[in-house]
C-alpha cells in the first residue's frame, strides 16, 4: 500500500545472528514483517525481493555476515524496520 | 531447445519425457492445459496448497509433546513456504499466461528456486525443504493418479542429483529408457550398472535436476554424453534416425548371441561376463555369455553400512551358481580400498592408498570378515561351477596365505557338515606388474589366471588414470603392458592353466585382434560388449591375428599402435567404430 507523502526509510545491516536467514530465522522474519502494514523489502547484492515471502527472503542467501538492506514503507514503517533489525541480529534458538 | 554436456554412462539413445526424481517423486503426465482448463488448473493448485498447508500441520500436532520447540519450527517455516504470496502468485501466473498445467507450471517455479539453492554453499543444505515443499503440492495436485517410478504408465528419462545401486535396479525397465545425474563419473556404481541393463546414461551433468521440469521431452544421447532439454523438430527427426540405426545394429548383434566365438579357422574363445549384481545374471543369460568371469563383490559392502552377513553373500552367490549350470562363475574376493571399508571403522589415513593397505592385503588383517565371505562362496559352490579368484596377489606368499584360509574354511564346513566342492578352483588376479613378471612361478599354485588390465597399467606405467594432468599417459598399448600381458598368457599354457582377462582390454574392440594373436582365449567383459567382440572373432583367423600382433608389436609408439589395431579391426569390422 502506498503511504501518501512519505519517502520509504531503509536501513542497511550486517545479518548478525549465526545462522543467518535461512529456514527458521527467515520464518520468522517473514512473519515479523507480515505484522506491518508497510511494504517491505530486503535486498542483497543487487538483487531485491518482497519481504513478506518466505522463500524470496531464503533464496537471499543471506548468510551470517552478509550485508542486507530492508526497505520498508508505510505508515509504520519505523517501527517495521526496528523489530526487523531485532530479528535479523537475534540468534533464534535462544531467544 | 537447450542442449546440456556430461559423461557419457551408458551408451544409447532416448526420447522421452523427464522424469525429476527428486524433487517430484511422481510423474508430469501433461505440460499444457487447454484453456477452458486453466480455472480449474488455478482452482487445483490452490486446493493442493491448503491441502499441503493441513497435512503439515497435522503432522506437528502430532509431534507437538515430542520435540523441542526448534523441531517445530521447522514446521511452521513450511507452513510459512505453503502460504507464500509469491510463489502462488508466480505458479498461478505461469498457469494462467501460459497454459502450464498446475504441475508442470509448480515444477517451473520451483526449478528457478533449486538452481538458486544449488548455487550456494549456504542455501544448499535447505535445499531439502524446498523439495518436500514441491513433493507435498505435486502429491495434492496429482492426487490419486499419481505414477510413482514404481507404477509408471509411460516411457520416462529419470532425471536426479544421483542415483543409488538399488534404486537404479529397482527401475522398472520396460518405462525407464534413460536417465540423467547431476553428479556421477564414468566408473559411478549407477553408470556401471546402467551398462550392464543396457539403459542409456550421461551423468556429471551439473545441475541438470534444476534444468529440467517433469513432463519435458528430452533427448538423451548416452553415446556422447548429452541431455538435449525441448529438441528442436530437427534434432529430433535426426536422433530418430540414430535410434533406428543403432537398433538394427544391436539386433544384428543380438542375432549371434547363440552362435559359439570360433574364429575362421576353428579355434574357439571363451566370453564370460563381468558383473557386480546379481540382478545382471539375465542380461548375462540374453547377451550369450558363457559364464561369469569376474563376479565383483565389493557391492556388498559399500552399499550399506553394516558387514554383510554370510547370508547376503550366499543368496547373492548361489543365485548366479545356478543360473549358469555348469558354466563357470569365477566369484573375486574383496577388492576394497581401505577408505571404503566399513565406514567409520579404524581407518587409517593411507599416504598412499593404491600402494597401501586394500585388497587382499586388507582381507588378511580382517580374516574374519574374509573367512565368512569365503564360507558363503564355497557353500554356493555346491549348487554350480563356482570358481574363487584372489586379487591384486603380488607374490606366492600371498597366494599361499589365501589359500590357507580357504583349507580353514573348508575344515569349518566339513564339520559343520555343509555341502561344498572339495575341488574348487582357486585363481589370482594378474594386476601387479611383480606377479604379472613372476606368472611362471605363481603358475605352479594357481589353477588360472585372470589378467587386471585396469591395474595393471596404472601399477606399471605409475598413472592415475583419473587424475586428469596425467591421463594422457594411461596407455594400454604401451609396450611395457603388451609384453607383460603376452608373458603371462605363455606362463599360463606352459603351465596348463587358463587365462583369462577381465580387464577394460578384453571387452574394447581394439585389442581383440592382438589379444587372440596372443594366443587369449578367455575373454571376460561387460555382458552388452559380448556380441560386438564375438563378431569380430568370427571374423579373423588365429594366423591374421597374430601377424597382426607380430606387426603392432614391431611398432615403436603406443599411439600408433593403438591406431594400427584400429585400422585393421575396422578393416574386419567396419561398423565397430
Amino acid at each position: 500500500m502506498e503511504f501518501a507523502g512519505s519517502m520509504p526509510i531503509e536501513r542497511t545491516i550486517t545479518v548478525s545472528n549465526e545462522q543467518g536467514l535461512h529456514v527458521r530465522p527467515a520464518r520468522r522474519f517473514v512473519e515479523e514483517a507480515s505484522r506491518f502494514v508497510a511494504d517491505i523489502t530486503v535486498s542483497k547484492d543487487g538483487r531485491e525481493v518482497e519481504g513478506k515471502s518466505i522463500i524470496a527472503i531464503m533464496t537471499l542467501g543471506a548468510h551470517n555476515g552478509s550485508v542486507i538492506t530492508i526497505k520498508a514503507d508505510g505508515p509504520d514503517e519505523q517501527q517495521a524496520i526496528e523489530a526487523l533489525t531485532r530479528i535479523v541480529a537475534a540468534d533464534p534458538d535462544t531467544e | 531447445m537447450e542442449v546440456k554436456r556430461g559423461i557419457p554412462a551408458s551408451p544409447g539413445i532416448s526420447i522421452s519425457q523427464a522424469f525429476v526424481l527428486d524433487s517430484e517423486e511422481a510423474r508430469i503426465r501433461q505440460k499444457f492445459a487447454a484453456e477452458s482448463e486453466v480455472n480449474s488448473e488455478i482452482e487445483k493448485f490452490r486446493s493442493a496448497l491448503l491441502a499441503a498447508q493441513q497435512e503439515v500441520q497435522n503432522e506437528r500436532d502430532k509431534v507437538l509433546s515430542a520435540v523441542a520447540p526448534e523441531y517445530l519450527a521447522i514446521f511452521d517455516a513450511h507452513v510459512a513456504m505453503l502460504k507464500d504470496d509469491v510463489l502462488r502468485n508466480e505458479v498461478e501466473r505461469l498457469i494462467s499466461e501460459r497454459s502450464f498445467t498446475a504441475a508442470y507450471a509448480l515444477s517451473r517455479v520451483f526449478r528457478t528456486y533449486r538452481r538458486m539453492f544449488l548455487n550456494s554453499e549456504y542455501l544448499r543444505r535447505s535445499l531439502p525443504d524446498i523439495e518436500d515443499m514441491q513433493k507435498r503440492i505435486l502429491r495434492h495436485i496429482l492426487g490419486e493418479r499419481r505414477e510413482t517410478l514404481r507404477d509408471l504408465g509411460e516411457s520416462v528419462v529419470v532425471v536426479a542429483r544421483e542415483l543409488t545401486p538399488s534404486q537404479t535396479v529397482s527401475f522398472d525397465r520396460s518405462h525407464v529408457v534413460g536417465f540423467a545425474t547431476d553428479a556421477g563419473g564414468q566408473t559411478s556404481h549407477a553408470a556401471i550398472l546402467a551398462r550392464a541393463l543396457e539403459i542409456p546414461a550421461v551423468v556429471g551433468l551439473g545441475n541438470i535436476t534444476s534444468d529440467i521440469s517433469g513432463g519435458d521431452l528430452l533427448v538423451l544421447d548416452g553415446n556422447r554424453g548429452l541431455v538435449i532439454i525441448d529438441p528442436d523438430e530437427k534434432t529430433l527427426e535426426s536422433y530418430r534416425q540414430k535410434q533406428l540405426v543403432t537398433r538394427t545394429f544391436l539386433d544384428s548383434l543380438l542375432r549371434l548371441r547363440d552362435q559359439p566365438a570360433e574364429t575362421r579357422d576353428g579355434a574357439t574363445a571363451t566370453l564370460l561376463a563381468n558383473i557386480e549384481f546379481p540382478e545382471e545374471v539375465e542380461t548375462c543369460l540374453s547377451h550369450g555369455a558363457g559364464g561369469i568371469g569376474l563376479y565383483r563383490t565389493e557391492f556388498l559392502y559399500v552399499d550399506g553400512d553394516t558387514v554383510p552377513s554370510e547370508d547376503d553373500h550366499f543368496k547373492a552367490y548361489k543365485h548366479a551358481a545356478s543360473k549358469f549350470g555348469d558354466a563357470p562363475v569365477v566369484i573375486r574376493t574383496l577388492d576394497l580400498a581401505g577408505d571404503k571399508f566399513f565406514r567409520g571403522d579404524r581407518t587409517v589415513a593411507e599416504r598412499n592408498p593404491f600402494l597401501g593397505c586394500r585388497s587382499i592385503r586388507l582381507a588378511f588383517l580382517n580374516i574374519d570378515v574374509f573367512k565368512t565371505q569365503l564360507r558363503a562362496m564355497l557353500r554356493a559352490s555346491a549348487f554350480g561351477n563356482v570358481k574363487i579368484l584372489f586379487p591384486m596377489i603380488s607374490c606366492v606368499d600371498e597366494l599361499r596365505r589365501a589359500k590357507l584360509v580357504l583349507g580353514e574354511v573348508m575344515r569349518d564346513l566339513e564339520s559343520d557338515n555343509l555341502p561344498f566342492n572339495k575341488d574348487i578352483e582357486v585363481g589370482i588376479m594378474i594386476e601387479v606388474p611383480s606377479a604379472a613378471l613372476t606368472a611362471d612361478i605363481l603358475a605352479r599354485e594357481a589353477d588360472f589366471f585372470s589378467i587386471g588390465t585396469n591395474d595393471l597399467i596404472q601399477y606399471t606405467l605409475a598413472v592415475d588414470r583419473v587424475n586428469e594432468s596425467v591421463a594422457s599417459l594411461y596407455m594400454p598399448t604401451h609396450q611395457s603392458i603388451l609384453r607383460m600381458i603376452e608373458r603371462v598368457i605363455q606362463a599360463g599354457a606352459d603351465a596348463g592353466i587358463d587365462v583369462a582377462m577381465c580387464g577394460e582390454m578384453a571387452g574394447d574392440v581394439s585389442f581383440t585382434l592382438l589379444l587372440l594373436g596372443m594366443g587369449l582365449r578367455t575373454f571376460s567383459l561387460s555382458p552388452y560388449l559380448i556380441p560386438e567382440i564375438k563378431k569380430i572373432i568370427r571374423a579373423v583367423s588365429v594366423e591374421e591375428a597374430v601377424a597382426i600382433k607380430d606387426q603392432a608389436m614391431n611398432l615403436d609408439d603406443p599411439e600408433l599402435i593403438l591406431e594400427f589395431l584400429r585400422e585393421r579391426t575396422r578393416d574386419i569390422l567396419p561398423e565397430a567404430f
